[in-house]
């Protein structure tokens, strides 16, 4: 799989390509390879087994290369690196060798890109077997051409009234505000006065969709049916039933949702029941046709995209935690730190180190740990944007810049007004665009979660490459256990001991095993636990002064240039090593790993709480009274993990949390669950792997006369990963997938030789290279 | 014929009568207080509400108005804690372990000194309490009876060990030093024109006599109590730097605590007394007392304590070379060189370079020179609890988690406080107790041997 700037792991199709690509990625035969090409270190580039930096405006020259090796042709190729051309040599020679079971993607919303890769898979044999075109996905399609036209003709005064239903040009269209206020009439259907509700003529709000009936259909062969969970709180009425009665059929929402169901002829009882239904939806595209089509064009496409002029710098925009806005004021998102900057509640211009150093902008750590950085000016054609800050990213390649859309605000509500700056005032229809950039006056203060970069030789992420994970099934030369020398001669963590063990035979005992090959951090498994656990959410400062509370996080770390073995050759001392060590390589590789209570069974944070409030259960489980808790923090800093979050304010009263945690007014406590303690101030809190539900899913199986059935229930985090990275239940429960987990050969204890003994456990990550 | 060896010097200068005496002791408490006593009084008080404004702001808001993080979970309020604890070891040192050992001299500042454990160790007191999340709820860490299910404290926890050591120390403290003063009160007592000081005084001394049988009791229960409070000297600081030593954290998981903690703690002890004495025998005029011979035995001890307090560093440095432990190895590398190298390198000039100036007797009985380097050694002392709290916890196991602290205003005004709280309580001992014990320092003057002497033998030559 070859990505050009397409970050399929995060963008609208993530839904869809996430689950399928991790599993392709089973280490193993015939273990997907991934390289991505791009600008940006998206979270796809940090996934992938190889990446290759290319500046936005040569993607289409690239592809036109690439289509040239792979298929013979000679279409027209713009300037590109020898280095890029190397690199898609190599590339072509790995599409050639799997024809036919290869694929290539393209990111951004260039005509004459798409049609290139088009060509590329076609020339490749792909279309059909692994480039699906009868089986589009529906998730966020669009029409360009459509809007412009609509954008010309407002302008011009020939639209009457305009109807508008979930959608907010008036912040991510320069131009809109002017061209609607030609309009004789305009009707907003929104669910809040966002930027374009409030130059409407009229504003009429829809219901939230747990308050409505609806359906959808994402791709081809899913049908989905929404009923509400809860009566409409306020006097709103759903689009579909204005827009029916607009159009003179009017009818209830249920009802349209009804005759899609019955339109497939399915039985309504059923779908509701279900929920959703499998359909036949499939598209009538001739397979040939859509071939034969992309190879015709692909000289055309080449021309257009040769013509493409390339700048000194180039910025590509990305979608980040908030996605394209419309969501943004959702504190979660702004909480969860974006998973390759890790950080939070900004958007920020990224760039090289070297770049920054040339430019004169400046990255520095202030003496409590936060970040702060220069601001800058970015201009695009006629279009300015200032007081951006800049942020130094490893990985970014150099001539290149980054923003994230979806922030600057200025009518969403209260979390996310005024937060970040606009990037689609910028104007860049295509997603990048030649830019050029001055350093401004004064600095920005980041939300930065993440100080520490580098593994610093540690083995915290163990690694493997796939033909040593092949050639030696046992793991035994890549996941070596630490070894402790004592008078009794060698011993494994577990037999140096000092501790009575606990009974871990006689009931369950919860273990939870974390893929780190299957993980693609994207942080899905951080909101379901913020969710599901009422976990507070304490906004920009405390976030930049180290005290975010969420009890799972997904650690990122970049490669060094610097290793021991290097260090070793260069002879080079400890203190050069480590410092060097410290700064992560201009193109890094990434790892993710999600770090939540390892419920250790041997604890640190028991032993030392003065009233015991933290305490060990039968069930291989690490308590938490929170009634019992005094607030030393003692437990904390004795966690190897840093895991545990102290409840620093009454984030639930406090005034300072009152525009970011949604726990302080009485629709926003809607969202915290009634299951779960909302914890006080001055105590302490952290993982309690959902106990919540593990006493339900106890009780249900009690009820029902059953042993707990694996799979029966799992934990908030594990549910709600995409990929099945996370695997949680009874090890005790022969078969169950945990204990198959377990006893992989690739599972190993994150810092296993303090002698902690997890209940958790990750598995080692296999890399598809040579 | 009668010969006397002349190889000690006298413990009291100046002819003192025994009469002499008793008058200067009790002028600071008879007397109006000097405008010096009501400046710095006033500042020190100044210090204390500030502090005390800091406390109620933390206690009203929550310990986020401090600068302390998830990673670093203890910053300034266990360093000033351990500080304050290390402080308070000199008194019981010079009081109870020098009179078993029979050295005289420890009489005339032994009073100071034991004042200035009891205050400092209620200093020491607060931070345990007032860096929890629920004071409210701090009565928990004593193991009583109780209706919650019958819950009970956790044995295992060095916080917890930290409780009883911390109150059974002071306790002793206390009861060992307001023994001492009982004699001394009721000589005030028996001194006092104005009845309601007479009054007061009389209740502070218990209805002492002066019977022979009392002081014979007096004698038998300060022995005791000294027998008391010796192991206290050692047990304390070892089970304070338990808190740390039995951790998993690498810089804290270190055997050699106990002893190091120990001599630390001595040393910035009587770095203390050092600085409080300076200051009465001026004030007060008490040369003839405190005299350069009490100075120099001080300093003495600082210098050693100081070398030994050397060597666990560096021994601490090799450890970590020659585990092997990574973890180990860094954390130690990262106090030296990492973000907080100038902590450590204040504590290594402050503690180990500074002391070594007491080798030279010029130095160590210059007055000026002393009560700098008493002042350098505390601040090197505060800085040593600094070091190994924060460097351990910023950098630990994994890279993820890594941060810094930086003090906010409330930590620093709660710090100031107890300073403030301490010479508020330091001067207002020395405007009202007896600041020698007078009556065990009449056992050691040479009153009519001396003054015979001087007269049949001008020269002191034998």
């Amino acid at each position: 799989m070859v990505s050009f700037g397409d970050d399929f792991l995060s963008a609208a199709s993530a839904q869809q390509l996430t689950k399928a690509y991790a599993d392709r990625r089973t280490p193993g035969k015939g273990m997907l390879r991934h390289i991505q090409v791009e600008s940006n270190l998206s979270l796809s580039g940090a996934n992938a087994d190889k990446r290759v930096k290319i500046k936005p405006s040569e993607v289409g020259s690239a592809l036109a290369y690439l289509y040239n090796e792979v298929s013979g042709g000679s279409v027209a190729v713009g300037t590109l690196s020898d280095a890029v051309k190397s690199a898609l040599k190599g590339i072509a020679k790995e599409l050639t060798a799997a024809k036919g079971h290869s694929i290539v993607l393209v990111g951004g919303n260039s005509g004459a890109n798409a049609h290139l890769a088009a060509a590329v898979n076609a020339a490749l044999g792909n279309v059909g077997n692994t480039l699906r075109v009868d089986q589009p996905i529906y998730l966020r399609s669009g029409n360009d051409r459509a809007f412009n036209n609509a954008m010309a003709d407002m302008q011009a005064g020939s639209v009457g009234t305009i109807v508008l239903v979930g959608a907010n040009p008036a912040y991510n269209r320069p131009g809109f505000a002017e061209a609607v206020s030609k309009a004789t009439y305009s009707l907003s259907l929104c669910d809040r006065l966002d930027e374009t509700a409030s130059l409407t003529s009229a504003a009429a709000p829809v219901p939230h969709y747990l308050e409505s009936w609806a359906d959808y259909t994402p791709n081809t062969t899913d049908l989905a049916v929404a009923q509400p969970t809860i009566r409409p709180l306020f006097n709103s009425k759903p689009a579909v039933e204005v827009l029916g009665a607009l159009t003179g059929e009017k009818q209830s929402a249920k009802d349209w949702v009804k005759n899609t169901v019955s339109g497939f002829g399915l039985s309504w009882s059923q779908t509701l029941h279900d929920g959703g239904a499998s359909v036949n939806n499939a598209a009538s595209i001739s397979v040939s046709e859509t071939a034969s089509k992309a190879l015709a064009g692909a000289s055309a496409a080449a021309e257009q995209a040769s013509s493409v002029k390339g700048g000194d710098f180039e910025l590509a925009l990305y979608e980040k935690t908030v996605g394209a806005g419309f969501q943004s004021n959702n504190p979660w998102l702004h909480e969860l730190p974006d998973p390759i900057s890790r950080a939070a509640w900004d958007n920020y211009m990224t760039i090289s180190a070297k770049d920054a150093l040339a430019l004169g902008i400046v990255n520095e750590t202030q003496s409590n740990g936060a970040l702060n950085g220069s601001l800058v000016t970015i201009k695009a054609g006629d279009f300015t944007l200032e007081n951006v800050p800049a942020l130094v990213q490893p990985g970014q390649a150099q001539g290149t810049v980054g923003l994230a859309v979806g922030y600057g605000r200025s009518a969403a509500g209260r979390v996310a007004d005024s937060l970040g700056v606009n990037a689609f005032e910028l104007n860049l229809a295509n997603g990048f665009g030649t830019v050029t950039i001055t350093v401004q006056e004064g600095e920005h203060e980041f939300a930065s979660t993440q100080l520490g970069n580098t593994m610093m030789g540690r083995k915290i992420v163990n690694e493997v490459t796939l033909a040593n994970f092949m050639a030696d099934p046992s793991g035994a030369s890549w996941n070596e256990k630490p070894t402790f020398h004592t008078m009794d001669g060698v011993k494994t963590s577990n037999e140096a001991n000092l501790w009575a063990n606990h009974d871990h035979e006689t009931m369950h005992m919860w273990n939870m095993s974390i893929d780190l090959n299957s993980c693609t951090g994207c942080g899905a498994c951080v909101i379901a636990c913020h969710m599901e656990n009422n976990v507070p959410v304490v906004g920009k400062d405390e976030i930049r002064n180290f005290r975010d509370m969420h009890w799972l996080r997904i650690d990122r770390y970049y490669s060094s240039d610097m290793t021991d073995a290097r260090a070793e050759e260069e002879n080079l001392g400890a203190i050069d090593k480590y410092a060097a060590m410290e700064v992560p390589g201009e193109s890094p590789e990434v790892v993710f790993q999600p770090v939540m209570c390892q419920h250790c069974n041997h604890a640190p944070c028991e032993t030392v709480c003065p009233v015991g409030a933290t305490v060990h259960s039968r069930e291989g489980l690490n308590h938490m009274a929170y009634n019992r808790c005094i607030g030393t923090r003692y437990c904390a800093n004795n966690c190897p993990y840093k895991v545990r979050r102290f409840n620093w304010f009454n984030y639930q009263k406090n005034e300072r949390f009152t525009g970011v945690n949604p726990a302080q007014d009485d629709f926003g406590r809607m969202v915290l669950n009634p299951d779960v303690t909302v914890r006080a101030r001055g105590v302490m809190e952290k993982c309690t792997m959902c106990i919540q539900r593990i006493q339900y899913g106890k009780l249900e199986a009690k009820k029902a006369g059953q042993p707990v059935a694996d799979g029966a229930f799992t934990t908030a985090c594990a549910q709600a990963c995409d990929t099945g990275a996370i695997t949680f239940g009874d090890v005790n429960t022969a078969g169950s997938s945990v204990q198959v987990a377990k006893n992989d050969a690739r599972s190993y204890h994150l810092l296993e030789e303090v002698g902690t003994q997890p209940s958790v456990f990750y598995q080692t990550k296999v890399r598809n290279r040579a | 014929m009668h010969y006397e060896s002349n190889v000690r010097e006298p413990l009291i200068l100046g002819d003192k009568s025994y009469k002499d005496i008793t008058v200067d002791v009790a002028r600071p408490v008879e007397t109006a207080a000097p405008k010096a006593w009501w400046i710095v009084f006033s500042i020190s008080l100044v210090m204390f509400l500030w502090g005390v404004g800091c406390i109620l702001y933390t206690i009203g808001t929550g310990i986020g108005v401090w600068g302390l993080n998830k990673t670093v979970g203890w910053a300034w309020d266990i360093t000033n804690f351990v500080w304050w604890v290390g402080i308070g070891h000199a008194g019981t040192l010079i009081s109870a372990v020098l009179l078993l050992f029979r050295q005289k001299w420890r009489m005339a500042i032994n009073r100071s000194a034991e004042a200035m454990t009891i205050f400092s160790v209620i200093q020491a007191g607060l931070f345990p309490l007032i860096h929890m999340g629920r004071i409210w709820m701090g009565y928990w860490v004593f193991p009583f009876p109780n209706q919650y299910g019958s819950l009970w404290v956790n044995f295992n926890s060095p916080l917890l060990w930290d409780v009883f050591a911390i109150s059974t120390y002071l306790t002793v403290s206390t009861v060992f030093w307001y023994t001492g003063l009982i004699p001394d009160f009721a000589m005030i007592r028996d001194r006092a024109i104005n009845p309601v000081q007479k009054h007061i005084y009389k209740i502070l001394s218990f209805g002492w006599g002066g019977k022979a049988k009392a002081w014979q009791r007096f004698e038998e229960v300060s022995l005791v109590l000294a027998g008391l409070a010796t192991p206290l000297v050692l047990s304390v600081h070892t089970i304070v730097s338990m808190d740390f030593a039995t951790s998993v954290i690498p810089g804290w998981h270190t055997t050699i605590f106990p002893p190091y903690f120990v001599a630390g703690a001595i040393f910035s002890g009587f770095a203390m007394v050092q600085t409080l004495l300076l200051i009465v025998r001026k004030i007060f005029k008490m040369e003839a007392y405190i005299t350069i011979q009490h100075i120099e035995m001080m300093n003495i001890v600082i210098m050693v304590t100081g070398s030994i307090v050397g060597v666990a560093y560096i021994t601490e440095l090799f450890i970590a070379w020659y585990s092997g432990v990574e973890y180990e190895q860094y954390a130690f590398l990262n106090r030296a060189t990492g973000p907080y190298w100038w902590a450590y390198w204040s504590m290594m000039t402050c503690n180990v370079f500074s002391p070594q100036f007491m080798w030279f007797k010029k130095l160590r009985t210059n007055l000026i020179f002393t009560f700098l380097i008493s002042i350098v050694v505390n601040i090197g002392m505060w800085f040593e609890r600094f070091v190994i709290i924060v460097t351990s916890l910023h950098r630990d196991y994994l890279p993820s988690s890594w941060s810094m602290f930086s003090p906010t205003f409330v930590d620093i005004g709660i710090f100031i406080g107890t300073i403030g709280f301490f010479f508020v309580l330091f001067l207002l001992y020395a405007r009202t107790f007896p600041v020698i014990a007078q009556a065990e320092l009449k056992t050691i003057l040479k009153s009519s041997g001396e003054s015979q002497k001087k007269h049949h033998d001008p020269h002191g030559a034998h």
